[in-house]
C-alpha cells in the first residue's frame, strides 16, 4: 500500500517529516518498505523565458537563445528542437549541480553559454528527454522551479493481513490522528452534488442479488451525460505517485476512489447494461466472461458474478468486463459501490489467477459502511470531473445493516499480558483515539463498541493489542523471567546431538550442512534405498528438489565434489542429518552422520609425511573412537557389502543385531564425475541407535601391583584368515592370565612365508592381579594357546 | 729407578694436559694410543721395569699402575667433557619447521548459533524440546490458530506430501506437541529444520533453521518477553546491543510483536546491512493467542504466555557478514574453516 503525503494531507495533519512519520507508523506495526521522493527538481532551477531563438553560426542542430529570468537577458546554447522563443522553461544557471554535473560558463562551437535548458529526464522527473521541459505559460520567471512544481514524498507500506483497514489514504489518516491524540482531526473530503438530474434512478435501473453471503450489500448510483476525456492533472499526478496508470476520468476516479477510501468501485457504460439492470448471482459452471484485461476465464458456481439481464459483466470484486467498459463514447455510468465476501473474492482470485487492488482489499475485507459514502464520493467527482449529472437516489441492497459488537477489556488482563499497569481511563482514551466508542467503564473493566473497519477486533486479547500499540510495546520495560531449573538433562533431546557434534569437531572433523530436499535419482543413488521407500512430495518447486533425503550419503557426495571441484582435496568432513524414508524396521525420521575421509592428514608437513593420504583404517578408528566413547557392550565389526562402497572395501559395525554404522571406500561409480586425487572414504553413522545401544557403567577397577609379563606369537597364515579369527581363538581359550593381544607386525613376502600367506605377530601380555608371575606359569598358559592355535587354525607357528 | 719413576710422572703430567686440551673424541683416542696403546709410552717405560732389581719391581709396578690408572681417568674425564659439550657443537632442531597438527574440526556456523540459542536458554531455564520434520496440518496451522484459507497453507508456499501431510513451515508445532502432553509451566526451547516453498537465492532456501521459543507459567507477560530477549541479544552479540518490539500480527500470538536488534555493523547509526533504519528484523513473537491455549486445554485466566521464533541463518549471516544463504549450504571447506 502507496500513500502520497500530499494526498494524505488532505485528510489530517502530519506534524511529522516523512521520515519521522514512516518511523512513528513502523513503530505503530505499519511497517515502511520503502520511501521515495517523487517530483523533487535539483534546487537551484529556476523558471526562464526564451526571448529570442537564433541560429548557432557554427552548427545545424545547436540554437542561440536569449533567456530573461526577468531582468538583463543573456544567452545560452541550446540542442533541443523546441527552444522556441516565449517558451517557459527550466533553465540551470551557471554554479548549480544536476546530479554529478557542475553547470559552468562555456563556450560552445565559439559561442557563450550562460546555463543549460533541461529537458524533463535532465531534471529527474521523467525519461523524456524530445526536448526541453515546456512549463505553462503562467510558470513564475526567474522563481524556483522545486518551489514552483513542489514535491511529493511516496511510501510504501507493508500492511499486515489483520489491517485491511489501513489499506487506504483515508485508513493511515485515522491511523496517524490516533497516534497524535487527536482523533477528531480526521476530515472526510465532502460529497455534496451539484449537477442532479431528479429521476429517480430506481425508475431507470434495477439491482437484485441473488447471493446476499456473496455480496452483502450492493449499491448503484447512476451519473448521465458524462464526458469521457483525460482526468486532471492533480489526479493524474496522485494516481502515478502510488503506482496507478491515468486511463481516463470516470475510471481514474473510481481508482482515485479506492485508494482514498480502501472501497474498490467499478463503472458500467449503462447503455451496454442489457436490459438496464444488475443480477449479483453466482456463474453457471462453464460460463465465460472476457475481463477488461482481454483474458476471457471460464467460469464456476464457485464465482460471483455481476450480471445484466443476458450475461456476466463483471467478476465480482476482482475485475470488470470488457463488455461493459467506460469508453470515449460513453455517456451514463452506472456506479457499482458493494461489500463482497473476503472468503469468496479470494477464492476466485486464487483459481483464476488473478489479483488486483480490487480482489486484494475484498479479500482482507472491505469497510462495510463505507460503501455509500465512497459511491458518494465518486459520484460527485465524475460530476465535477467528467461534467455528469447524477441521478436521484441510490440503490441500496443492504440486507443487514451492520449492527456494532462490543467487547470488553480488564485492567488486570492488560496488567496480566503486558508486565506494566494500565488505568481503565488510559485504556479508554487509546481505544477511543482508534475511533471505538466507549460503551461502558469502571476502574476494572472498560467495555467499546467496535466500528466497522475494525472487524479484527473480537477478544479482549485484540484489545489488549491495541493498548499495546498505543502505550508503546517500547515503553513496556523488559524484565528478566524469574530464575527455573529447566527440566531434567534427559529430557533434553539436543544434549546427544551436542554431545555427538562435540566428538566429531575433537576428531578434527569439519562441519558441513546439506539441504534436505533432493531429485530422486540423487537421493537414492548408492544409499540403498528404494525409490518407494522415499519421501516425495506433492508440489515440489523443481525435479531436483523433489523429495526428502532418505540418507545424508547423496549430500555427503555433493559435498565432496564441490570442494574436488574447486580443488580443496584434503577434507575431514562430517554431517548431522535429519533423514526420511519409509522403511520396514526403522523409524521414519532418524538421526544419521554422514563421515568423509580423503587427501592427506598432514599435508602441512613435508617429504613422505606430506604424501601420506588416509585410508580405510582411518575411518575405522574414528568410528572406533566415537563408539569407544559411548562405552558400548557387544560391538562387533565385520565386512559387510553396501552399494556405497566397493566391494570387499567396506564393514559395519553393529551392535545387538542393530547397524550402528557402516564405512569403507566409496564406490567408484558415485565419484565418477569427479576428479579425487587421493582415495575417499565415507561411514554412514545411525545415531540414534548408537544413543540407543547399551552402554556400560563406568566403575573403577584397581590398577594391577604386579608386573605383566610379555610374550610373542609369530605364524604365517592364508591370506584370508582374518586377523580377528586369530583373536577370537587366542581369547576363546578364556586363559586367566591373559591380559591383552597385540598385533604388531603383518609381513607378506612369497619368497619368505610362501605364496598367499603372510607372517602376523603378536604380543601377548600376561599378568596375575594377585602375585608376581614366575616363568613357569607364563610358559605353561603361552604354550596351551600355542598348542590351540596350531590345532585350530590352518597356520604355521613359526 | 728413580729416573724411571720421573718418566712415568712425566708421561701422567703430559697426558692430562693433552687430553685437558683435546677438541674431540679422536684426539682423545690419539692420547689414549700414544700413552697407554701397545706401542705407547706407557707400556714402553713398563717393559723396563724388567732392568730392575726384584725388590724395587713391586714399588714401581704401583707406580706405574697408579699413572695408568691416572691416564684412564683423563682420558674418562675427557670425554665426559666432550660429551656434555653437545649442545654446543651439534647442530641445533629448526623450530621453524610445522608442527604436526592436531586440531578441532570447524563447527558450522547455523550449528554455532543454534548451540549459542541452545546455551543462553538453557542458562534461562529452558529445555529444548523437538518434533518431527514432517508434520501434520493440525500442528502445523489449525492448532496454531491459522485460517483455513490463509495463503500460507497455499500449495504455492507450503511443501506437502501425497498423504495429506506437509513439511512443517516453521518450528511452532512443536509448541502444541508439547503443551499436548505437559502440564504448565512450560519453558522449551526447539532449534530444528523447517522448510518453505522459496525459489532459492541469496536470502531463500527450501530449508532453513528456526528456534522456537516457548515459556508458559501463571502471569507471564510481554515485559518478561522482553527481559528474555534482551539476556539473549546480549550474551549472543554483545552488551551493546538493543532492542525494539513494533506491533506485528501472527494467528498464533496476541498481542503479536516484530523484534528487532540495534545493527552490530553500524552500532545503530545506519549502514547498508541494516538497510540504513539502525536495526535488524530479526524474527517474530508474541502473547500466545487463547484460541492456541484452547487447543490444547490451557485455561487462559489461568495461564498465560510468550512464544518467541528466529531464523538461524538469518542471525548467522548477520553475525559473521555472509551475504549469501547458499553458502552455508555449499560446504566448502575454505569456507567452513573461517568459523
Amino acid at each position: 500500500m502507496k500513500t502520497s503525503q500530499k494526498w494524505l494531507s488532505n485528510y489530517v495533519d502530519v506534524p511529522w517529516s516523512p521520515a519521522e512519520l514512516a518511523d512513528r507508523l513502523t513503530l505503530a506495526g505499519l511497517e515502511v518498505e520503502g520511501i521515495e521522493d517523487v517530483g523533487a527538481v535539483p534546487e537551484g532551477i529556476v523558471v526562464a523565458e526564451i526571448l529570442e531563438r537564433r541560429p548557432h553560426p557554427g552548427a545545424d542542430k545547436l540554437s542561440l537563445c536569449d533567456v530573461s529570468l526577468g531582468d538583463e537577458p543573456f544567452q545560452v546554447v541550446c540542442g533541443a528542437p523546441n527552444c522556441d522563443a516565449g517558451a517557459r522553461v527550466p533553465l540551470a544557471p551557471v554554479g548549480v549541480t544536476i546530479g554529478d554535473f557542475k553547470i559552468k560558463k562555456a563556450k560552445l562551437r565559439g559561442e557563450v553559454s550562460y546555463g543549460m535548458l533541461c529537458s524533463e529526464r535532465e531534471l529527474g522527473l521523467s525519461e523524456d528527454h524530445e526536448g526541453l521541459m515546456i512549463l505553462p505559460d503562467d510558470a513564475p520567471v526567474g522563481e524556483s522551479l522545486l518551489e514552483y512544481l513542489g514535491s511529493d514524498t511516496v511510501i510504501d507500506w507493508e500492511v499486515t493481513p489483520n489491517r485491511p483497514d489501513w489499506l487506504s489514504h483515508i485508513g493511515i489518516a485515522r491511523e496517524i490522528a490516533a497516534l497524535t491524540g487527536k482523533p477528531d482531526s480526521l476530515r472526510l473530503p465532502p460529497v455534496a452534488v451539484t449537477r442532479t438530474d431528479a429521476t429517480a434512478v430506481d425508475s431507470v435501473v434495477s439491482v437484485e442479488v441473488l447471493d446476499p453471503d456473496l455480496c452483502p450489500r450492493y449499491t448503484a448510483r447512476v451519473i448521465r451525460n458524462v464526458t469521457i476525456k483525460p482526468s486532471p492533472q492533480w489526479m493524474q499526478e496522485a494516481l502515478l505517485a502510488v503506482g496507478l496508470r491515468p486511463i481516463n476520468n470516470v475510471v481514474d476516479i473510481t481508482n482515485y476512489v479506492l485508494i482514498e477510501c480502501g472501497q474498490p468501485l467499478h463503472a458500467f457504460d449503462l447503455e451496454l447494461l442489457s436490459g438496464s439492470k444488475i443480477i449479483v448471482r453466482r456463474a453457471t459452471d462453464g460460463e465465460k466472461l472476457m475481463t477488461l484485461d482481454g483474458e476471457e476465464h471460464e467460469l464456476t458456481s464457485q464465482n460471483l458474478l455481476i450480471a445484466d439481464a443476458e450475461r456476466g459483466v463483471a467478476l465480482a470484486g476482482v475485475m470488470g468486463g470488457e463488455n461493459t467498459e467506460i469508453a470515449e463514447t460513453t455517456t451514463d455510468v452506472l456506479l457499482e459501490s458493494a461489500a463482497f465476501n473476503p472468503t469468496n473474492i479470494r477464492a476466485t482470485a486464487k483459481s483464476l489467477g488473478i489479483s488486483t487492488d480490487s480482489s486484494y482489499r475484498f479479500e482482507r475485507g472491505v469497510d462495510i459502511e463505507m460503501t455509500d459514502y465512497a459511491s458518494q464520493r465518486a459520484a460527485a467527482l465524475i460530476c465535477e470531473l467528467a461534467d455528469g449529472e447524477l441521478m436521484d437516489g441510490v440503490i441500496d441492497v443492504y440486507a443487514t445493516p451492520y449492527e456494532p459488537h462490543r467487547v470488553s477489556c480488564r485492567t488486570s488482563q492488560v496488567e496480566r499480558l503486558l508486565g506494566v499497569p494500565v488505568a481503565a481511563d488510559a485504556i479508554a482514551g487509546y481505544l477511543e483515539a482508534l475511533g471505538l466508542t466507549v460503551t461502558s467503564k469502571s476502574e476494572t473493566d472498560v467495555e467499546v463498541s467496535i466500528p466497522p473497519y475494525r472487524l479484527d477486533l473480537t477478544r479482549e486479547a485484540d484489545l489488549i493489542e491495541e493498548v499495546a500499540r498505543l502505550y508503546g510495546l517500547n515503553n513496556i520495560p523488559g524484565q528478566p523471567a524469574p530464575a527455573c531449573v529447566g527440566g531434567p538433562m534427559d529430557s533434553d533431546c539436543y544434549y546427544p546431538v551436542e554431545a555427538a557434534r562435540a566428538q566429531l569437531l575433537g576428531l578434527g572433523m569439519d562441519e558441513g550442512m546439506t539441504y534436505s530436499l533432493l531429485g530422486l535419482e540423487t537421493a537414492t543413488r548408492g544409499t540403498g534405498v528404494a525409490a518407494d521407500e522415499v519421501v516425495k512430495l506433492a508440489n515440489p518447486l523443481s525435479s531436483e528438489a523433489a523429495c526428502m533425503r532418505p540418507s545424508v550419503l547423496p549430500g555427503i557426495i555433493q559435498t565432496v565434489g564441490h570442494n574436488i571441484a574447486h580443488g580443496n582435496h584434503d577434507l575431514e568432513l562430517f554431517e548431522i542429518a535429519r533423514v526420511v524414508a519409509h522403511s520396514a524396521d526403522l523409524p521414519e525420521e532418524r538421526n544419521q552422520v554422514g563421515m568423509v575421509l580423503t587427501g592427506r592428514p598432514h599435508s602441512e608437513r613435508f617429504g613422505a609425511e606430506k604424501q601420506q593420504a588416509y585410508d580405510v583404517y582411518d575411518m575405522k578408528g574414528v568410528l572406533e573412537g566415537l563408539l569407544e566413547e559411548r562405552r558400548l557392550v557387544g560391538v562387533a565389526c565385520a565386512p559387510a557389502e553396501h552399494p556405497a562402497f566397493e566391494k570387499g572395501a567396506s564393514a559395519a559395525f553393529t551392535c545387538e543385531g542393530k547397524t550402528l554404522a557402516v564405512f569403507g571406500e566409496v564406490n567408484a561409480s558415485l565419484t565418477a564425475d569427479m576428479r579425487l586425487k587421493f582415495p575417499l572414504f565415507v561411514a554412514l553413522v545411525e545415531l540414534d541407535a548408537i544413543f540407543e545401544a547399551p552402554s556400560s557403567e563406568r566403575v573403577y577397577s584397581s590398577l594391577p601391583p604386579f608386573p605383566a609379563v610379555d610374550r610373542d606369537i609369530s605364524l604365517v597364515a592364508g591370506k584370508d584368515l582374518p586377523n580377528q579369527q586369530i583373536l577370537d581363538t587366542i581369547w576363546g581359550q578364556k586363559q586367566k592370565l591373559l591380559e591383552s593381544v597385540e598385533l604388531f607386525d603383518i609381513y607378506e613376502d612369497e619368497g619368505a612365508v610362501g605364496a598367499g600367506k603372510r607372517s602376523l605377530a603378536y604380543t601377548l601380555t600376561y599378568r596375575d592381579p594377585k602375585k608376581t608371575l614366575t616363568d613357569e606359569r607364563v610358559n605353561q598358559a603361552h604354550g596351551k594357546i600355542r598348542k590351540t592355535l596350531a590345532k585350530q587354525l590352518p597356520i604355521e607357528l613359526r | 729407578m728413580v729416573k724411571l719413576q720421573h718418566e712415568l710422572e712425566d708421561a701422567l703430567a703430559q697426558a692430562r694436559e693433552a687430553l685437558a686440551s683435546a677438541a674431540n673424541e679422536a684426539g682423545v683416542e690419539e692420547c689414549r694410543i700414544r700413552f697407554l696403546g701397545r706401542k705407547g709410552v706407557i707400556p714402553f717405560l713398563m717393559r723396563q721395569m724388567g732392568a730392575l732389581s726384584p725388590d724395587e719391581r713391586p714399588l714401581m709396578g704401583k707406580t706405574a699402575n697408579g699413572v695408568k690408572q691416572g691416564i684412564q681417568a683423563a682420558i674418562d674425564d675427557a670425554l665426559a667433557r666432550l660429551a656434555g659439550d653437545v649442545s654446543d657443537t651439534s647442530e641445533a632442531l629448526d623450530m621453524s619447521l610445522p608442527g604436526r597438527r592436531r586440531t578441532l574440526g570447524h563447527k558450522h556456523p547455523i550449528s554455532q548459533v543454534m548451540d549459542d540459542a541452545v546455551a543462553i536458554f538453557r542458562r534461562l531455564g529452558f529445555v529444548v524440546a523437538d518434533g518431527p520434520d514432517l508434520e501434520t496440518e493440525y500442528y502445523n496451522f489449525d492448532a496454531l490458530n491459522t485460517p483455513d484459507d490463509h495463503p500460507s497453507r497455499d500449495i504455492q508456499d507450503t511443501f506437502y506430501l501425497p498423504d495429506g501431510r506437509l513439511l512443517r513451515t516453521q518450528t511452532s508445532p512443536v509448541q502444541i506437541r508439547v503443551m499436548e502432553n505437559q502440564e504448565p509451566p512450560v519453558r522449551i526451547i526447539c532449534p530444528g529444520r523447517c522448510y518453505r516453498r522459496d525459489t532459492p537465492d541469496a536470502t531463500h532456501s527450501m530449508n532453513f533453521h528456526q528456534i522456537e521459543g516457548l515459556y508458559v507459567d501463571k502471569n507471564v507477560s510481554l515485559a518478561d518477553l522482553k527481559g528474555v530477549l534482551t539476556v539473549f541479544a546480549h550474551e549472543l552479540l554483545g552488551p551493546d546491543v538493543e532492542l525494539r518490539f513494533r506491533p506485528h500480527f501472527f494467528p498464533f500470538t496476541e498481542p503479536s510483536i516484530e523484534y528487532d536488534f540495534s545493527c552490530i555493523m553500524c552500532k545503530g547509526k545506519g549502514c547498508s546491512v541494516c538497510k540504513n533504519s539502525g536495526w535488524l528484523e530479526i524474527s517474530g513473537a508474541g502473547m500466545v493467542d487463547p484460541a492456541v491455549f484452547a487447543a490444547v486445554g490451557y485455561d487462559p485466566e489461568v495461564w498465560t504466555g510468550f512464544a518467541f521464533g528466529m531464523g538461524v541463518e538469518r542471525i548467522a549471516m548477520i553475525r559473521h557478514a555472509i551475504s549469501d544463504i547458499r553458502l552455508l549450504y555449499e560446504n566448502d571447506v575454505r569456507f567452513l574453516a573461517q568459523f
